[in-house]
């Protein structure tokens, strides 16, 4: 197995618990007990049974992982996936635990290198025990033959803390949901998210984060670039339940439009039934900035260099929260090819 | 003690539940059938195109599903509703006319003085038929023309023909296509090329009967460079039935046309308000709309702005205020169809004692709209933890070289601000009320001074002894 | 028997869960003006905003006491209406609300009294000559889009207008240039007279060259811990408040 090879040579991760899903390792009764903290969440009926269905079909593929009570790992993990009985999907059912006083830090590059058309079909759940904190890192660059479906549901407990990074640069169609449960006091999620729409792919892309707890924070900020024909729905839900007293909650989304023929459709929704909370979200759509292209071209460079330029500025400063260097400089890479 | 209590009489609420002791059960004709609209058409001689309009859209509402979304209106019963009531006399052109206890009914409301200066001319709907106009001579030599909808059918038919439900047709939704089928009464104004109405011209429509729905017809038509602000305020009585306003409004804002429309829609509480407003405005034209939401059992109101020649532009301003009971979803609607167009809006909610106030709006650029620039803004401010405050905008963006800012914002009153404000005498709540008064002041600034005075006092009304 | 403006016995308090003011003891009386001092998290504040009765300032022991009666649970604006005034650190923005109206409503508020528009015009206008602010700003919201040393201004305005028996001024010279503080100054100096106290809380001393000061009391992690006149907030001038500081941890019995 990749994983147990990449740990016995890590000594870092010495207590961490990783096991592949379908090893039999894990006991039904443990992976049950953490999967009861997914029940009674305030979630549409269809979405619980697109988890129970898909909880139950994968359920061979994906890993567990549990950061036990008090260990921090500041090193990245980087997670494994493997392409199941059919050749063209994979799948991942990943069940994270973040213990008590713990810290994780996770990253996953859906990534194919040959050119044939593959499905990814993903479910995370993690759970944030009190004052825990997990990093996760997520990157999507499959082909543009390719589909990716992913759908990630976190509960996080008194003073947790989960921080997304997630970026999309690939598939012909991906459709992702990021669901955040602030479930208890001091609760916080932070989403940063880079998107990129070029050739005709679609996006739809779906960030929530739902308020319970007294004092929860949550930050989404996702900026985007959409040319050619590309198509992106943002959705961003942020709901302040009863009882989230002192609750504050904000999103932001950021879209350079940079061809004629994009469609750019963006939900940023509030939901209030508290009124001691803070909440407000933003959008702003438009073209790269006629004044910063005049200054760069100015100084020498082309109107197409000036241009990459200023995507990468836009993209940046979330980019440089990617902790492992190779990956960064891949996906920045990618970006400016894409540019090209 | 407050020099925001204007010296006028109190308007306080029951006035407006107040009910005249008339006897509508042999009037009022219930149910729809071809037979009843066909009756409806002809007591009101009206042509023949027109009726099988109406034929046509009844036949549409039949057919048409009510909305699976949005407020709740199964309490309505739509058979119920006595849909056509005629009024009590012919159509007035001096106040000292109009029938004794109609005129009482506008007295008891408080409504400004229709024979003042200041008024270009009134039509006032009383039970779906308009009992009083008044138009004043200037205006008709300037070639002005503001009658009630159904005169104006028979006078300018080919005019109203061009532009009858062009905008808003019956295959629109539901409630449009009821709208086509059993319509009556409403304004109809149309001001000449390059003519700019400085007055204001206003029209004050009440509902009286039990169960009586309400189905006005506004058509505002400005050619050219003409100028115009028309005023929609209206307010009907309390009764145990459930009572429908499903009123159409169409406004033509031809090239360089600017016209504001201005509305208070202070229904009584057990009203479904489900009115449609829509403007189509021209290359360089502007439409402004000031709305303030209150009461209504439930509203779903969304004025809508058609950006269709070069420059056009639209402005919206706009509160909502939710209290006990109500469900007030509301929201402005903006397509941008040409290029250089632009629209700005303030959308302003706020929900008290378990009201939910609902945003809901659209912001569209279709792929001719390049230089499009679009500022939305929507703050929702809660009075109480029993409330619910929601905000659902949705943009539509298909193409590139556009500059569009949203914002929104949820919060309550802040404590550091009623700190602030009470560390200089002033109570509790009237600091509370200052505040609330102060966030719906960019509606109150925009309407004339009487409705400004009526908008806060309605809110002194909600507000009064239930805050917090 | 002689009752004092404000008297302040042991003053102990705590905002969330910290304690901040540990046992204060001050007294004033008409006609004299004092001043506050002490470094960044003293207390300065706090002591201001729980004389003035701010929600989030809990007293945990001791007495604050205006005209011999004790305010300890007073709401705010009957604070207000006894004749207290708190000048912001950070004013709060209205809008929609003018400065006029706002003030109109203030005065009739801690007055009992309408105010007549007429009246309260001419008198808004006499203390804005005095206070050197421009006219225009009585028709704009209040504090809103105002600059920093404006809206210090437009506390002293206030102040002018609802003639308070006990003023305190909380860091009224921060966010003022040169000028504005020896315009805002010497208009306070216009108002102190023998029948009003005024408490100054400043960071610096730039206010104080142009105000006759009775008393200085310097306050160092939550009491105060000495007092003095012109002399000490020199002292603190030249030597800050290290020696203060100091002697304060020494002091076991302080």
């Amino acid at each position: 197995m990749y994983r147990k090879e990449y740990l016995e040579k890590k000594s870092m991760f010495a207590d961490l618990i990783v096991e592949d899903m379908g090893d039999g390792n894990i006991s039904d009764s443990e992976i049950n007990e953490s999967l009861e903290r997914f029940e009674n969440i305030d979630l549409d009926d269809d979405l619980k049974d697109t988890i129970a269905k898909k909880g139950k079909e994968f359920f061979e593929s994906g890993v567990y992982i549990k950061a036990p009570a008090g260990k921090k790992y500041e090193t990245p993990f980087e997670l494994d996936y493997k392409t199941g009985s059919k050749e063209n999907e994979f799948n991942d059912n990943n069940l994270i635990i973040a213990e008590k006083d713990s810290e994780l830090n996770l990253v996953v590059d859906y990534n194919n290198e040959d050119y044939k058309k593959v499905i990814h079909n993903g479910l995370s759940r993690i759970i944030v025990k009190e004052n825990a904190v997990v990093n996760f890192i997520k990157i999507q660059r499959l082909n543009d033959k390719s589909q990716n479906f992913d759908l990630n549901l976190s509960v996080i407990e008194n003073d947790g803390e989960i921080n997304w990074i997630t970026v999309e640069l690939g598939a012909r169609e991906t459709i992702t949901k990021n669901i955040n449960i602030l479930k208890s006091e001091g609760s916080k999620a932070d989403i940063k998210s880079i998107y990129f729409g070029d050739g005709e792919r679609k996006l739809d892309l779906d960030y929530t984060v739902k308020h319970f707890g007294r004092h929860s924070k949550s930050e989404i900020e996702s900026r985007g670039v959409l040319k050619d024909k590309a198509k992106k729905i943002f959705r961003g839900n942020l709901h302040f339940k009863k009882e989230a007293k002192a609750a504050d909650g904000s999103e932001k989304e950021h879209i350079l439009l940079m061809d004629k023929r994009v469609e750019s459709d963006s939900i940023p929704a509030l939901f209030t039934e508290e009124d001691n909370v803070q909440g407000e979200h933003a959008v702003s759509a438009g073209q790269i900035d006629e004044n910063s292209l005049f200054y760069l071209m100015s100084r020498g460079f082309t109107k197409v260099e000036a241009k990459k330029l200023l995507v990468e500025a836009a993209f940046n400063p979330i980019f440089e929260k990617i902790p492992l260097n190779d990956l960064k400089g891949s996906v920045m890479n990618e970006v400016k090819r894409k540019l090209e | 003690m407050s020099e925001n209590k204007v010296d006028l009489k109190e308007i306080d609420r029951s006035i407006h539940d107040k009910k005249t002791d008339k006897d509508y059960s042999n009037r009022a004709k219930i149910g729809l059938t071809p037979k009843i609209i066909r009756e409806i058409s002809k007591e009101k001689n009206e042509p023949e195109w027109m009726t099988e309009f109406r034929l046509k859209s009844l036949e549409i509402y039949q057919n048409k599903p009510l909305p699976d979304w949005g407020a709740d209106i199964s309490d309505l019963d739509m058979d119920e509703i006595l849909t056509y009531i005629k009024g009590e006399g012919e159509i007035q052109n001096d106040w000292e006319e109009v029938p004794e206890d109609i005129k009482n009914t506008f007295d008891s409301l408080g409504i400004p003085e229709a024979e003042k200066e200041s008024l270009a001319g009134v039509g006032a709907q009383y039970d779906s038929e308009v009992v009083y106009q008044n138009l004043k001579e200037e205006l008709v030599e300037q070639g002005v023309i503001f009658m009630d909808m159904e005169r104006a059918l028979k006078e300018h038919e080919d005019i109203v023909k061009e532009h009858f439900m062009q905008l808003v047709p019956p295959d629109d939704h539901k409630f449009a296509a009821l709208h086509g089928a059993v319509w009556s009464g409403g304004s109809f104004v149309y001001v000449p090329e390059d003519v700019e109405v400085d007055i204001p011209l206003q029209s004050y429509f009440r509902l009286n009967a039990a169960g009586a729905g309400q189905f006005e017809h506004t058509l505002i038509i400005l050619e050219k460079g003409a100028k115009a602000h028309f005023i929609e305020g209206c307010s009907a009585p309390k009764y145990s039935v459930n009572n429908l306003h499903a009123g159409t409004v169409e406004l033509f804002v031809k090239e360089g046309a600017e016209l504001r429309y201005s509305t208070i829609e202070n229904w009584s509480k057990n009203m479904y308000n489900l009115n449609t407003k829509r403007a189509i405005v021209e290359k360089d034209g502007l439409i402004e709309w000031v709305s303030g939401s209150f009461g209504s059992k439930v509203s779903m109101l969304y004025p809508m702005s058609i950006l269709n020649g070069k420059g056009a532009r639209a402005e919206y301003t706009g509160v909502t205020f939710a209290a006990e009971d109500q469900y007030l979803d509301t929201g402005a609607k903006v397509v941008h169809a040409a290029p250089h167009t632009s629209s700005n809006i303030n959308a302003r909610s706020i929900a008290k004692g378990g009201g939910h106030a609902f945003y809901r709006g659209l912001l569209k650029v279709t792929d001719s709209a390049d230089h499009a620039k679009s500022t939305v803004s929507c703050e929702s401010l809660m009075l109480d933890n029993d409330s619910k405050s929601d905000t659902v905008p949705v943009m539509d963006l298909n193409t590139d070289d556009i500059d569009i800012g949203h914002e929104a914002k949820v919060g309550r009153i802040s404590e550091e601000a009623i700190f602030y404000l009470m560390s200089r005498g002033i109570s509790e709540e009237e600091a509370k009320a200052m505040i609330v008064r102060g966030f719906v002041e960019p509606i109150a600034k925009e309407l004339p001074l009487e409705y400004a005075v009526e908008l806060n006092n309605l809110i002194n009304l909600e507000l009064e002894g239930s805050i917090g | 028997m002689d009752k004092k403006l404000l008297k302040i016995n042991n003053l102990a308090s705590k905002v969330e869960k910290e304690e901040i003011l540990k046992g204060i003891d001050l007294e004033m009386n008409k006609g004299e003006i004092h001043v506050l001092m002490g470094p960044n998290g003293a207390g300065k504040s706090t002591l201001a905003n729980v004389l003035m009765g701010h929600p989030e300032h809990e007293i945990t022991d001791g007495e604050v006491n205006f005209e011999g009666e004790k305010i300890n649970d007073l709401a705010v604006d009957k604070r207000a209406k006894k004749g207290i005034f708190l000048s912001f650190q950070y004013p709060e923005e209205i809008p929609g609300v003018t400065v006029e109206n706002f003030l109109r409503t203030a005065k009739s508020a801690v007055t009992g009294e309408d105010q007549s528009i007429f009246d309260f015009k001419f008198l808004l206008e006499e203390k804005m000559e005095l206070l050197d602010i421009d006219k225009e700003y009585a028709d704009r919201y209040l504090n809103k889009g105002f600059s920093g040393g404006e809206k210090k201004k437009n506390e002293i305005l206030q102040m002018a207008v609802l003639d308070p028996k006990l003023a305190i001024l909380d860091e009224t010279d921060s966010g003022l240039d040169v000028d504005a503080v020896k315009t805002v100054a010497t208009g306070i100096q216009k108002l102190a007279s023998d029948e009003n106290g005024i408490m100054i809380i400043t960071h610096h001393n730039r206010i104080l060259d142009y105000i006759d000061v009775d008393y200085v009391h310097v306050i160092i992690d939550g009491k105060i811990v000495k007092s003095g006149t012109m002399e000490l907030a020199k002292d603190i001038e030249e030597n800050g408040y290290e020696k203060l500081k100091k002697e304060q941890e020494e002091c076991s019995y302080c």
